[in-house]
């Protein structure tokens, strides 16, 4: 089977004060279809900027990143971009929708950015429906609650249909029933034939993924329960 | 709608960040305004000046006209400038009485008429005798008029001494006494009404009675006759008298001709003292308002480039403002896939917006300005003046243009903005 996504000897550092800092050590990882990754640790431990090498948002400073088997460690900023545009989708912890858009709007917005639309208002539609947004399709961000506002941005990640998602703590402001939705929509996403990098220092999150690993100041390890 | 198109991400952000958007419509109004204000304002003055000084012009024409008209009868009225004697007539004679004693025959004035001298104006031929006034036993003095006759290559001109019909008779003040036109007055055994009394001049036309000229040859009996044609240089061309008189003498060779050469130039030279006073009067005139549209203009370019500096300041921290406040839309973009162009389009295409909504209200406020300035402040103003299509189509294109460039740096500036710096300090 293909790997969607993966990590070989990868690392970042930034420079801070004069000095070196290093985020992420030489990293390994691989994720399948099907495969719900769940990165546990502490703030500031590298948990965002390894998503972010994941989602090419990031280059790495040594190591390489492949997406379904192709090295893009020298793309160019374009061609990163067309991939995420196409194969990622992404869910930030501030949800990060587009004020002046109405939900169902900001569902659609990734589709301005595809070369081949496929995606219809159905499909956006059918994910507002998935995730209980049905009633709230004119609203603006400002009128929806923050679990509303997190399940928006999930299906707008959802979208494109990408091959990988990318989760940076999705349910840390939202309360435990709207977790959950977000939560069992990742996990049928990936049941789909989808993979899943969550980050998060929410245990009972990481719970709910098929592989939970930690990370500590930019060492990733397999997690101990 | 499966795709949100630029357009309707650009429209629902203006809308959603409506006075960032207003202040930088006003920002570009303001310029625009200001360029298409002052260049009405220029316009509006320079159309004024120009019609102003040809108003100014035409009366100066005008009053030339009439000057030279009054001129030229004030000539008449004293002497004409030549006068046309048999070449037998004693000078010194003609002089001592005021009339010629000798005769031409009347066919010399159809010979001058027909002729193809283009240098008089005017041609009268006259009879005139000394003679006794039977019916109030006195001497008069009796001429007989036919009143101007039209030259051939002349132009034609008013006839300012017109003729006395048969039947009547010109006085002049002495002989008239208390009589007025209309009343009859017996003369040489005959009623004659009278068709104009002279005023009183202090000269022997005061005691002169005109007649029709066949009348005056049957009472003076010397029917074929005459005995001067006074003649007007028409001073147009400034020829030498002295060349016309030449002309005169080679068309009718029996004739003498005397000129009052010094009337006919001081006629001249006064029209054309006339006529240089009131060519510096324009030329000052002119001057005067050249000199004010300088100031204007030497106002406006020092002011326009401040305020054109100021607006372009003010749009482009409008834009920084934009691009930082929206930093966080855009890296979230730019993780969906937007490329730079994307970014710098949604950018570029508000600051196109802003610049064609400021540059048509900024337009619009200022033509209104400037005609409700016209209207007030100049004369004879034309909406026209103000409204001038090009420039304002031009001004539509430059806010758009001034829009664009005070936004181009900081587009670029958001299109190299790194969504993942931006992400890691939000996450």
């Amino acid at each position: 089977m293909t790997p969607i996504l993966q990590l070989r000897e990868t690392s970042r550092s930034f420079q801070k004060k004069g000095k070196t800092i290093s985020a992420v050590h030489p990293v390994n990882l691989s994720l399948l279809p099907r495969d719900f990754v769940a990165i546990q640790g502490p703030s500031g431990s590298g948990k965002t900027t390894l998503l972010l090498l994941a989602g090419l948002m990031l280059s790495p400073d040594s190591g390489s990143v492949l997406l379904e088997n192709q090295e893009t460690t020298h793309l160019s900023q374009e061609a990163k971009t067309r991939f995420r545009a196409s194969k990622i989708g992404f869910v930030f912890q501030q949800f990060h929708l587009v004020p002046y858009l109405s939900l169902l709007e900001n569902i659609l917005l990734p589709a301005s950015f595809q070369n081949t639309a496929t995606q219809t208002l159905e499909t956006a539609k059918t994910l507002a429906e998935s995730l209980g947004l049905s009633h709230r399709l004119d609203h603006f961000p400002s009128e929806l609650s923050a679990g509303e506002r997190q399940r928006t941005a999930l299906a707008r990640s959802l979208l494109v249909g990408p091959s990988l998602l990318l989760a940076d703590e999705p349910t840390g402001n939202l309360d435990p029933a709207s977790a959950r939705i977000v939560i069992e929509k990742m996990q049928s996403f990936a049941d789909a034939g989808g993979a899943v990098l969550l980050v998060t220092h929410d245990r009972n999150v990481a719970a709910a993924a098929k592989t939970q690993m930690a990370m500590d100041t930019g060492t990733l390890s397999p997690a101990t329960t | 709608m499966s795709k949100l198109g630029l357009s309707l991400l650009v429209f629902r952000e203006i809308r959603y960040r409506l006075w960032q958007f207003f202040f930088a419509v006003f920002a570009v109004a303001i310029a625009t305004g200001g360029v298409v204000g002052m260049i009405s304002l220029f316009q509006i003055y320079d159309a004024a000046t120009a019609r102003s000084l040809a108003e100014k012009e035409k009366e100066i024409r005008a009053r030339l006209a009439e000057l030279s008209e009054s001129m030229r009868k004030g000539s008449l009225i004293q002497q004409f400038n030549i006068t046309i004697l048999s070449a037998e007539q004693d000078l010194a004679s003609f002089h001592f009485d005021h009339y010629p004693n000798t005769t031409l025959p009347e066919s010399d004035v159809k010979t001058l008429v027909n002729s193809d001298i283009t240098t008089i104006n005017h041609l009268e031929p006259s009879l005139t005798k000394r003679i006794r006034w039977p019916e109030k036993n006195r001497d008069i003095l009796l001429t007989g008029i036919r009143g101007e006759a039209p030259l051939r290559l002349a132009s034609p001109k008013k006839m300012f001494n017109p003729p006395v019909p048969p039947g009547q008779v010109a006085l002049g003040s002495e002989l008239a006494g208390s009589l007025a036109p209309g009343d009859p007055i017996e003369m040489f055994g005959k009623t004659y009404k009278i068709a104009r009394v002279h005023w009183p001049k202090g000269t022997i036309a005061d005691m002169t009675a005109w007649l029709d000229l066949d009348e005056a040859q049957k009472i003076l009996d010397s029917p074929g006759v005459i005995n001067a044609m006074r003649a007007i240089h028409c001073g147009c061309a400034n020829m030498d008298l002295d060349l016309v008189a030449k002309k005169i003498k080679s068309i009718l060779p029996d004739t003498q001709v005397i000129i009052d050469k010094p009337k006919a130039d001081t006629r001249n030279s006064m029209r054309s003292a006339a006529e240089e006073e009131s060519r510096e009067a324009l030329a000052t005139e002119a001057a005067s308002r050249a000199e004010t549209l300088t100031r204007i203009t030497s106002t406006a370019l020092a002011v326009l480039p401040i305020l054109l500096a100021t607006c372009g300041g003010w749009l482009l921290w409008l834009s920084w403002f934009a691009v930082r406040s929206r930093r966080q839309e855009i890296a979230v973009l730019r993780s969906m896939g937007a490329s730079s162009i994307f970014i710098a389009a949604l950018f570029l295409s508000r600051a196109a917006a802003a610049g064609l909504a400021g540059a048509l209200s900024g337009c619009a406020i200022a033509v209104l300005l400037a005609v409700t300035w016209g209207t007030r402040y100049t004369p004879g103003f034309l909406a026209s003046d103000a409204i001038l299509p090009l420039w304002i189509f031009s001004a539509a294109l430059a806010g758009i243009a001034f829009s664009l460039a005070a936004a181009l740096i900081p587009a670029i500036a958001a299109t190299r903005q790194d969504p993942a710096k931006i992400l890691q300090q939000e996450i």
